[in-house]
């Protein structure tokens, strides 16, 4: 039996990590009798190094956790982790052309900046050097910018 | 041009046009008499600036101190230059993100789907599942 923090150490992870998800009921470990404190034991630590290998593989925690309860009900969850793994294999795919293509705008961008002179700052001068951008690559939606980015939680 | 001329011009929606008057990135006279936003060639301009900017992931923000570098006279090439070029850095850490996440779960996908025709062979991640499972029941 470990408590949280040699549970921890054991499989690399913080401390704070492993009382969330038992906080989130993804892990369950028993409570010491007298002092009250989680106790985790090996079925803990193959719980824990499934959960990190699930994220690895772009699961969310509330999939883990109905993947947990299926199995608590002897249910297989192999479909349901085909399925998961299939439409994650979907979403990397259009995330990935979304950043390929907006790697093509920046060096299109790029290429047509470095033809031009540096010309007397006014306002007129900065839209030609934008437009020549946008005109390269017309019919792209304007917001595209917006749409890939944020959703990863990635920072702007 | 009024707010819902110009989302038409640029198209776009009327809420972005007022939610970028709002935070000073376009700057519409008033109509004297209604009071009505009202905007020129210039603003005209500077949307289509914001616009393509974006395309090209540079934040709000960073178009704002573009714009505030235009309106001092200076000029913002090199800043946007400089944004750009660690932008694609980036950008090409994410590719490479990407790719190794989508060969990591192909693989995977892969070893669950040999898993189907085999019963004997109970490695993979089903079979991780299925340890899992065991354990849970003990």
């Amino acid at each position: 039996m470990m408590n949280v923090s040699e549970f921890a150490r054991e499989v690399s992870v913080t401390p704070h990590t492993v009382r969330y998800y038992a906080r989130l009921g993804l892990l369950k470990p028993q409570r010491d009798p007298r002092s009250r404190y989680k106790k985790f034991t090996e079925s803990d630590i193959a719980r824990l190094q499934f959960i990190i290998r699930a994220r690895s593989l772009g699961f969310t925690l509330s999939e883990i956790g109905e993947i947990f309860r299926r199995s608590a009900r002897r249910q297989t969850p192999c479909p349901m982790v085909r399925e998961i793994i299939r439409r994650r294999i979907e979403e990397t795919t259009e995330r990935l052309d979304a950043v390929l293509a907006l790697r093509e705008r920046m060096k299109q961008a790029l290429v047509l900046w470095e033809k031009m002179p540096d010309q007397v700052p006014d306002g007129n001068a900065i839209c030609a050097l934008i437009e020549a951008a946008g005109d390269s690559h017309d019919g792209d939606s304007p917001s595209a910018g917006h749409d890939h980015g944020n959703k990863g939680g990635d920072k702007r | 041009m009024n707010v819902s001329e110009l989302s038409i011009e640029a198209k776009i929606s009327p809420h972005v046009v007022r939610f970028y008057a709002r935070t000073g990135l376009l700057k519409p006279n008033r109509n004297p008499s209604n009071g009505y936003k009202v905007f020129g060639q210039n603003e005209v301009s500077r949307l289509r600036f914001i616009r393509m900017a974006q395309c090209l992931s540079y934040s709000l923000a960073e178009v704002a101190e573009m714009l505030r570098r235009l309106e001092d006279g200076k000029t913002p090439c090199h800043l946007m230059e400089k944004i750009l070029r660690e932008r694609l850095v980036e950008n090409q850490e994410k590719i490479e993100l990407f790719v190794r996440k989508q060969a990591l779960m192909e693989r995977a996908l892969g070893q669950m789907e040999k898993q189907i025709w085999s019963t004997s062979s109970m490695d993979g991640l089903c079979d991780h599942f299925q340890s899992l499972v065991e354990g849970t029941r003990a």
